[in-house]
Formats: C-alpha cells, sequence, structure tokens
C-alpha cells in the first residue's frame, strides 16, 4: 500500500511519496518515483491500483505538457488541479473507472502562493494545508494538526514532514523503507534528501 | 386512592381541578379530519357526501342491485366447460411437464453500491430555513473519508445567482461536479434567457438535471434558498429541497439534508417559528445546525451560515466544536 | 423448492423480536425529575393502540419508562415490580432509587443471551433527596430528533451566557414541562412511530414545590401519602396522524 504526504508552508508545496512498488506481499522495486512532475511549479503524487497509476498519471502529465505548448504558458494551480478532478470524475462513471489518489502541489506563479489539492479516486478534491493518501493518513493527519505551520520555513516543513515519516516508521507494521521528496516554490521543482 | 388524595386536597385547597388558568394558551390534537371534509363526525357527513349530491350523483356507481326473488330463485346453475373429473385429472401433471418458475435474484442494493451507504461516505448536512422576508441556508465544513476527516473547509453551499443560494451535501465528488454543471447551465440560461433565473424555474432546473441521472443518480441531495421576486415587484423568501433523483419538496418552514437529517429535523421543529425577523432566523439556523451535527459523527468540523434578505446576503463562518 | 419437495436443504428462521416504536424522556430538575413517554404502540406501519404506557410507577419516588419491543418491556416492568414488592416484604420499606438502578442492570444483565429487547429510563428521587446520574436523556424511535433539541434547551449546548452570568444548571419544573411538551410534539410531527397521547410523570421531593403544578390542565396527583415525595401525572393529547 502506498503513502504519501504532502504540506503547504510559507511559499512552497512540499510533496513525499514512498518509493516502494509491491505485488502481493513481494516488493518489486524499492526506487520508483511516485511524484510526476506536470510543469515547471506543478507536481502530483499517485498512488493506488497499479497500472492505473502510471498510466493515469502519464495521461496527465502529457496533456498538461500540451497545453503548456500550445499556450506558452502552463495551467495554474487551481485549473490544472481542476481539469485532474474531472478526468477522475468522469473516468469514475466510465465502464473502467482509474483507481488512483492523488496529491497535486503547485506554486502559482502570479498571485506568489502555493496550493495543494487532495484529490482521491471518486474525484473528491479539497483545497488543504496539508494531506496525506494510504495509511500514512491515520497516523500523519493527526500529527499535522498538531505541528503544521503555514508560515514556516522550507527547513521547518521538512521537519515536519520527519515527524510524520518517523511516526509510520515506528507505528506501521509495513512500513516503506525510502520516500522521494520533493518540493516546488518559486524557483521550480527541486528534489530533496530525507 | 390518588382520586382520594386529588379529592381531600381539593376540598383543603378549595381549588377545583376541572377550571384550570393558561388552560386555553396550550395547543391540543385530535385525529385531523381528512383535508376534503369539514369534520371527523359521521353524523356530519350523511347526505352530505360527494355521491349524494344529485347532481354529481348521477356519474357514480348505484347501490348493488338486488334482483327480485323470482328472477334470482330460477337462475339456473353455474355453468362450466369441463366436468369437475376433467378438472381435477387437468391438476396432476404430466410427468415430463416443465414448470416454468421464475425466481427472482435476491436483492442488491445496487451494483454501484459497495458494502457501505455512498451517501454517508464523505459525511456533511445542509438546512435551508425561511424567515419574514428572508431565508438563511448552513452547512458543516467537514469532509472525510469515511470516520477519517480530511479537511476542515470543505464547502457544500454555492450561490447560483445573487439571489439563490444552493446546498450540496452528499458524495463530495458529485458536489464539485454538480456545482460545475449548476454554474455552466445557470450560464447558458443567462446568455439565452438574458435575465437571472428565479427560484422556482431553479428548482425545476435542479430537479430535471438530477433526474437525467434516474437509473445512475448523483449522489446528492440538494437544499436551495433563496428570495424570490412576485409579478407585483414584492419579495417572498423561497425554499426547497429534492431527493438524489429530483423528486422537489417545497416546503414552507425548513428543509434539511445530509448525514444529520434527523437530528436536524428534531433541533428545527423544536426552535423554528413563523416570521423570524432575519437576525433571529439567523440565531434559529445556527443553532439547529450547531446542536444537530454535535449529534452525527460524520458533520462538523465547523459550519458557515448565509442569511439572505432582498437587498443583502450576510455569510458568517461558525467555529463550533471541532471533534 | 417450487415442487415443495426436501430436495434441497430448507432454512427456518424465527426472529423472536420486533420494534414498537415511540420515545420516552427523562429530565432532571434540582428538586424534581420528569419522566415522559408518548402512548403510541406501532408495528411497522400499523398502529396497534394509541394507548399504551410505557411510564411505571415503581414505588412512590421511582418511576420506570421502557421503550423498545413493548412485550418485553411489560414483562421487564412486571418482573421489576415482582423484585420490590418481595424487597417491601423482607425489609418493610420501599427499595431505594440506587438499588432499583443495580437491580435493573443486575436484571438485564442476567438475560445477556437473551436480552429484553428494552430501552430503560429510570426517574425518581433518592433517599437523601438528590436525584440524578444524568440531567436528561431521550430513548427511543425518534431519540435523534430529541436529543440535541435538549442538549441545546437543558445542557444549553452552542448557546453563550450574557457576560458576568452563567447558564442555570437546573430549570424550574414549568420550563422543563414546556421543554418536554416542545419535544414531543417535535418528535409526533416528523417521526411517524411518535404520537396518539403523552404521559409525563413528574417525582417532587419532600417537602419542596411542586411549583404551580397542582394545578395544571389534566394533572392527577398518585402520591401514596400528602406529605412524602409528591408524584403527578399529567396527560397530553398528540396528534394522531
Amino acid at each position: 500500500m502506498d503513502i504519501s504526504f504532502a504540506l503547504t508552508g510559507k511559499g512552497y508545496v512540499i510533496v513525499a511519496a514512498d518509493t516502494t512498488a509491491a505485488r502481493s506481499i513481494v516488493k518489486m522495486k524499492v526506487d520508483e518515483d511516485k511524484i510526476k512532475v506536470l510543469s515547471p511549479h506543478l507536481l502530483m503524487a499517485y498512488s493506488g491500483e497499479p497500472g492505473d497509476t502510471v498510466q493515469f498519471a502519464e495521461y496527465i502529465e502529457r496533456n498538461i505538457r500540451l497545453y503548456h505548448i500550445r499556450n506558452t504558458y502552463a495551467l495554474r494551480p487551481p485549473s490544472a488541479a481542476s481539469w485532474i478532478r474531472r478526468s477522475l470524475a468522469d473516468s469514475l462513471r466510465s465502464r473502467r473507472p482509474y483507481a488512483v489518489n492523488l496529491l497535486v502541489g503547485g506554486y502559482d506563479t502570479s498571485t506568489h502562493t502555493p496550493h495543494l489539492y487532495w484529490i482521491d479516486y471518486l474525484g473528491t478534491m479539497s483545497e488543504v494545508p496539508f494531506a496525506a493518501h494510504g495509511y500514512g493518513a491515520y497516523f500523519a493527519l493527526s500529527l499535522l494538526d498538531r505541528y503544521h505551520d503555514p508560515e514556516a520555513s522550507v527547513e521547518e516543513g521538512l521537519a515536519t514532514l520527519r515527524r510524520c515519516l518517523d511516526e509510520v516508521a515506528k507505528r506501521l507494521v509495513v512500513t516503506p523503507e525510502k520516500y522521494k521528496v520533493k518540493i516546488v516554490d518559486k524557483d521550480g521543482v527541486r528534489e530533496v534528501e530525507i | 386512592m390518588s382520586s382520594i388524595v386529588n379529592n381531600i386536597k381539593d376540598k383543603v385547597t378549595g381549588k377545583d381541578n376541572s377550571s384550570k388558568q393558561n388552560q386555553e394558551s396550550e395547543q391540543t390534537f385530535t385525529i385531523q379530519p381528512h383535508p376534503a371534509q369539514k369534520t371527523n363526525d359521521p353524523r356530519d357527513l350523511q347526505g352530505n357526501n360527494f355521491a349524494a349530491d344529485p347532481k354529481v350523483g348521477a356519474f357514480h356507481a348505484r347501490e348493488p342491485y338486488i334482483p327480485p326473488p323470482e328472477i334470482k330463485n330460477n337462475l339456473p346453475p353455474a355453468q362450466c366447460t369441463r366436468s369437475r373429473e376433467e378438472r381435477t385429472r387437468a391438476l396432476v401433471l404430466h410427468p415430463s411437464t416443465v414448470l416454468s418458475v421464475h425466481h427472482f435474484p435476491p436483492r442488491q442494493a445496487s451494483r454501484y453500491l459497495p458494502n457501505m451507504s455512498i451517501m454517508e461516505y464523505n459525511g456533511g448536512s445542509v438546512i435551508a430555513m425561511v424567515g419574514k422576508e428572508c431565508v438563511a441556508i448552513a452547512s458543516d465544513l467537514r469532509l472525510g473519508n469515511q470516520a477519517l476527516g480530511i479537511s476542515s473547509n470543505f464547502q457544500k453551499i454555492f450561490p447560483m445567482t445573487d439571489r439563490i443560494y444552493l446546498g450540496l451535501p452528499g458524495l463530495a465528488t458529485d458536489v464539485t461536479t454538480l456545482k460545475e454543471t449548476f454554474r455552466y447551465r445557470l450560464n447558458m440560461y443567462k446568455i439565452k434567457e438574458e435575465r437571472e433565473i428565479e427560484p422556482q424555474t431553479f428548482a425545476h432546473l435542479v430537479s430535471s438535471t438530477l433526474y437525467e441521472r434516474r437509473f445512475a443518480p448523483w449522489f446528492i441531495e440538494p437544499v436551495m434558498a433563496g428570495i424570490e421576486k412576485t409579478p407585483s415587484g414584492a419579495y417572498k423568501p423561497f425554499i426547497a429541497a429534492t431527493d438524489l433523483i429530483g423528486c422537489i419538496n417545497f416546503a414552507k418552514d425548513f428543509v434539511v439534508a445530509g448525514t444529520a437529517s434527523t437530528k436536524l429535523f428534531g433541533v428545527a421543529e423544536g426552535l423554528w417559528e413563523p416570521d423570524l425577523e432575519p437576525e433571529d432566523l439567523f440565531e434559529t439556523c445556527a443553532q439547529t445546525l450547531l446542536n444537530a451535527v454535535d449529534r452525527d459523527a460524520y458533520s462538523g468540523w465547523g459550519a458557515e451560515v448565509y442569511l439572505i434578505t432582498k437587498d443583502k446576503v450576510i455569510k458568517r463562518t461558525l467555529k463550533g466544536r471541532m471533534d | 423448492m417450487p415442487d415443495g419437495s426436501f430436495a434441497h436443504p430448507q432454512q427456518r428462521s424465527f426472529n423472536p423480536y420486533t420494534d414498537n416504536g415511540g420515545t420516552i424522556l427523562a429530565i432532571a430538575g434540582a428538586d424534581f425529575t420528569v419522566i415522559a413517554g408518548d402512548t403510541r404502540q406501532s408495528e411497522g406501519y400499523s398502529i396497534q393502540t394509541r394507548y399504551a404506557p410505557k411510564v411505571f410507577r415503581l414505588t412512590d419516588r421511582a418511576v420506570l419508562a421502557v421503550n423498545g419491543f413493548a412485550a418485553d418491556g411489560n414483562m421487564f416492568v412486571k418482573k421489576v415490580k415482582q423484585r420490590l414488592e418481595w424487597y417491601r416484604h423482607a425489609h418493610a420499606k420501599d427499595m431505594p432509587l440506587r438499588a432499583i438502578a443495580r437491580l435493573i442492570q443486575t436484571m438485564l444483565y442476567a438475560q445477556r443471551f437473551f436480552p429484553y429487547y428494552v430501552y430503560n429510563i429510570l426517574g425518581g428521587i433518592e433517599e437523601d433527596g438528590s436525584y440524578e446520574r444524568e440531567a436528561c436523556r431521550a430513548a427511543g424511535a425518534a431519540q435523534s430528533l430529541v436529543q440535541p433539541f435538549l442538549d441545546n434547551q437543558i445542557y444549553f449546548k452552542n448557546q453563550t451566557a450574557a457576560p458576568g452570568q452563567s447558564h442555570p444548571s437546573h430549570l424550574p419544573l414549568p420550563d422543563v414541562l414546556a421543554i418536554v411538551i416542545d419535544s414531543f410534539t417535535s418528535a409526533t410531527e416528523r417521526h411517524i412511530e411518535v404520537g396518539d397521547g403523552l404521559e409525563i410523570y413528574v417525582v417532587v421531593a419532600k417537602g419542596r414545590s411542586p411549583q404551580g403544578l397542582d394545578t395544571m390542565r389534566g394533572v392527577q396527583e398518585m402520591s401514596a401519602r400528602p406529605d412524602g415525595d409528591r408524584m403527578f401525572v399529567i396527560r397530553r393529547d398528540l396528534k394522531k396522524d
């Protein structure tokens, strides 16, 4: 079961996802990147049904890219999130829905604000200060209720994320060993080691 | 024993139990007469009913026809095409006779519904109330995944026009989808008609939008509130609600929907009264919502109330208890 | 199977329980207790009777309301009354309220694996003149309608007292009766299983004023002695549709 977290801070969004690709009880891969960079200031962590995830994420990635090429500018985070949500909502009532949960984090270069969207496979979307998917949510959300600060610096934000990962490592039976962490801010997207 | 005590007490106190003050001020209830009749007393109904009216009675069935004895007693015995023996023989089935029996499949909730209630998957509740030349509509702000709370800032009430607000409790994905659908349809309406939609018309738009998906419905039970402009130019409060396939309920007092609907009904029925002034309506609506969602695990986490009058709309965000 | 043969396994089931609707409610004041119940008894959409009491006088100062499966409720009250009579014969006094509460608890648990399908609310006055474990409680079909209303009106939940003032911890009897009657008219309006009639038992502690109750319309005094705890019953009509 994949785990992903995200939190906003002062002018940035941190997105983290575990790197295991599992099938049944077997770990098939331990360095899978489950966070797509959709545009210069937009990240998307995806999890859910294996197969659906990559298929859907690539469909989104290429269409966001197509919009960028056609219009010379990228979709802003609220619009991108709305379009992604609509893709899932339409898929839900199709013959074969995608079972993919998403965390969409972006930095709006026009208003200079970070945005984070929690989206599930039903197409439920909510803009939130912090979010989690998978079993990690049951441990991390209460921690984030206590420690999240929208005015925190990147270092403080990463420290808060660290608390979440440590709690999951301590209490969850099937703990992922590695996470990939990406940050999006005014300078674009970068990956950090944690 | 108790009657003796009562009698003694009456004599001592000099009071009579049958005549008391504040007797008139309290409500009494009896069996309600059918709307078409004024009374339940059978004597008042005699010779006064519909069929007894000679002008109308002609079109209705007469009393049962009882044939005179000479006809009644000379009727031939009832005839049957087959004899009794033949009929008995026909009842014994030939071994090769295949009886086709149709078995109904075991009742399932729906093939769209897994083993849980979709209407309660995300939680949330909405209420709308009528006041004196004003209406209020209020909702909680929780978004959950069953028992897990996801967001304490998930809006369920959306402005449709300046004077119509729509609450959409139910499955959260459909909240967003329907909000977008109505925005699209109202924009089209405005372009074609070159005017804003009226609440009554809007209620029917909501109804038909939901009924369009009769057999794969949107899992939403909309509640709407607005101020209507009558032909004379006066303003009239308007509320309505529909079920998830668009059956409209035009109520005169209040409408509720969502996971706390039974609680909302109970509190609203106790607190609401006719012709509340705007600020009193706000208080009534807010108290009803807060106390109802406090007894519901799937609703709460803050609330918002819209108070709509003919010249302004006031939105207030309430904190309530956050557990 | 359709041919009536027993070639396939047959399953029979018998459900010994049913739900007879109705609602009960109790509120404690500083020196009195109010225990009320509607009198409709229904099964499904049918009304079995418009007058089936759900509230019963146990002793001079204890009242028990039972709600749920009426047959179990009546049987349970009967057994509790029998135990109280035995107690009276053995000890030459009425069982105290606390003891009745514990008795009811053990009697219910004795049926742990074939339970009485009944929700009980016990109300009354304790020996030292105190009253409650809880200030208000609704149970039954319209519990979800009534309880949040009581939270608001009895506990003043979500209400802020005026500056420098505080909410009363106990309401006077006339206010409590008004809230009880409002609760039942509201529940009657919105719940099909509630209605027909309302019976409100009031137990007033010894020497305390019945606060104008004795002059109320439709009240009947049931006190055994005029100098002990006093018990009254008020009967009202509810809508019958």
